[in-house]
Formats: C-alpha cells, structure tokens, sequence
C-alpha cells in the first residue's frame, strides 16, 4: 500500500475513462443506470483512497451498502430507488463522523 | 449436467476468484458458440477472445457494465457486410440474433464447466471496434466476461403466466 502523497494520474485514469464513457452511453441506455455508474464511480474513488491508506468507517459504510444493493437496478427498479433515498439520507448522519 | 438444469442454475456472475482460464476451455466455450443456429446457416459471427489482464483492464475502461476482474472476456460480433451479402436487409437484425443465440450456447457451456459468465451490453462499440483493430463490418454485438465464480446469487424472480398465451394474444 502507498501513501496519499504517492498518488498518481494511472490511479484515476481508470475512473476518469469509466466516467467519459458512461457519459458518451447514458444516453441510449435506461435510465437506472445513470444513478449505478455514479455509485460505481464511488465505490472506485474509495477504492483508490483505500489503497494509499485513506480510509474511514464512513467511507467504508457507504461502499458496503453500495455493494450491497446496486445489483437492484437489474431485479428490483422500485427498490433500488429507494436505496438511492434511504443511502442520500444516511450521509447526513455520516457528515459529522469522520472516523 | 441435465440441460434444463443448467439453463435453470445459471446465473450472471460479476465476481470472480483469481484463477485464470485454460485457453482450451475457453475454445470450448467458443465452439459450442458455433453450434448455435445462424439463420441460412450464415455464421457471419466472429468471436475475439481476449485474456491478457492489461487489454482486460483497457476493455472495463470502454464498458461500464462490466464490474468485478474478469479472467477472460469474449466478443461476440458479427460481420454485417457477410450477414447482408447472405441475408439481404435482413441480414444485420439476423447477426444480431445469430451472436446472441451463440452467447446463449457459451453461457451454459461455460455453467456446465464451473465458469461463472456475464452478457455485457454497456459498452462503447465504435471504441471498442478501435482498441480492438476491428474493421468497421465487424461490429461487436455484446461481450461475456468469465472467470471462476466467487458469488452465487440467488435467481431473480421470473415472470411465468403473464408472459405466455396459448395460440393468440389475448
């Protein structure tokens, strides 16, 4: 594992790619899948900051639910809305806990 | 494995272990593809096998949909400049439906040999079609990421009666 300070543009390219493509597809594609690539891009950027030792209980908590439940956008529309709700409402209660 | 089983048990896997996959399997999974029906028997369809992790790895980054580290990824396309000498105006819808029912045959192959195996539609095609070197009449139509499967979801619900009718629609 590396340090923050260590960072480099190859640990975002990735993402950077991810983001630019999706926004050349989001336009043909429904429109669910808007919501789970900008959850996806979270998860990624948290993944990153994890492997150059950024890590909190916080940002933990979010990947954990995220990755839990963005598989609804394929089974469950209805739910996976109300995920995004329920997941926007429980960043509240994480802005002030920063572990 | 009884083939209903199969076609029952199969699930779309996103998560993979780190094991690699043996060229010789994946052939396999490729042949049983060309098994598939093609309409007018055209088999315009084209299969690119990809298995070096920094090529996997520039693929994710023109395909959304794919999640997880894929072992192997194959490309299913078609040459629409074939299916139209064969099949007329016709022949790019056939092509479509000719890769997918080939994607159907590799998704169960792979089932039936322990692979776990995913259809990815979230792709860019013309940026693909370039990293790949393809020329512009073989058009990716969808992509199946494999490895071994490190998940095993549970089925979603399917839909049964209320997509069924005897002899008309009613």
């Amino acid at each position: 594992m590396s340090s923050i300070k260590e960072l480099s543009e190859s640990d975002f390219w990735n993402i950077i790619c991810f983001i630019v493509v999706s926004a050349a597809n989001l336009g043909e594609e429904k429109k669910e899948y808007g919501p789970l690539r900008l959850l996806e891009v979270a998860v990624r950027l948290i993944k990153v900051l994890r492997d150059h030792g950024l890590t909190s209980k916080r940002l933990d908590i979010v990947q954990k639910r995220i990755d839990e439940n963005k598989y609804l956008v394929m089974t469950d529309e209805s739910q996976f809305n109300q995920f995004l709700q329920s997941l926007a409402l429980e960043i509240v209660d994480l802005m002030d806990n920063q572990d | 494995m009884n083939l209903i089983e199969a076609i029952k048990t199969r699930r779309s896997i996103r998560k993979f272990t780190d094991t690699a996959i043996e060229k010789d399997l994946l052939l396999e999974l490729v042949n049983a593809g060309i098994w598939a029906p093609s309409a007018g028997n055209m088999q315009a369809w084209r299969f690119i096998i990809v298995t070096d992790a920094d090529k996997i790895e520039k693929i994710k980054n023109l395909s959304p949909g794919i999640f997880g580290k894929p072992k192997a990824i194959i490309v299913v396309s078609s040459d629409f400049d074939e299916a139209t000498r064969r099949s007329g105006l016709q022949g790019e819808r056939f092509a479509i439906i000719d890769a997918s029912m080939a994607a159907e045959n590799i998704l169960l192959a792979a089932h039936d040999k322990g692979l776990g195996a995913c259809v990815i539609g979230s792709f860019h095609a013309l940026a693909l079609q370039k990293f790949l070197n393809l020329p512009p009449n073989i058009k990716p139509i969808l992509l199946i990421i494999l490895g071994f499967p490190a998940e095993a979801p549970k089925p979603p619900k399917r839909k049964s009666e209320e997509v069924i009718w005897w002899e008309a629609y009613k």
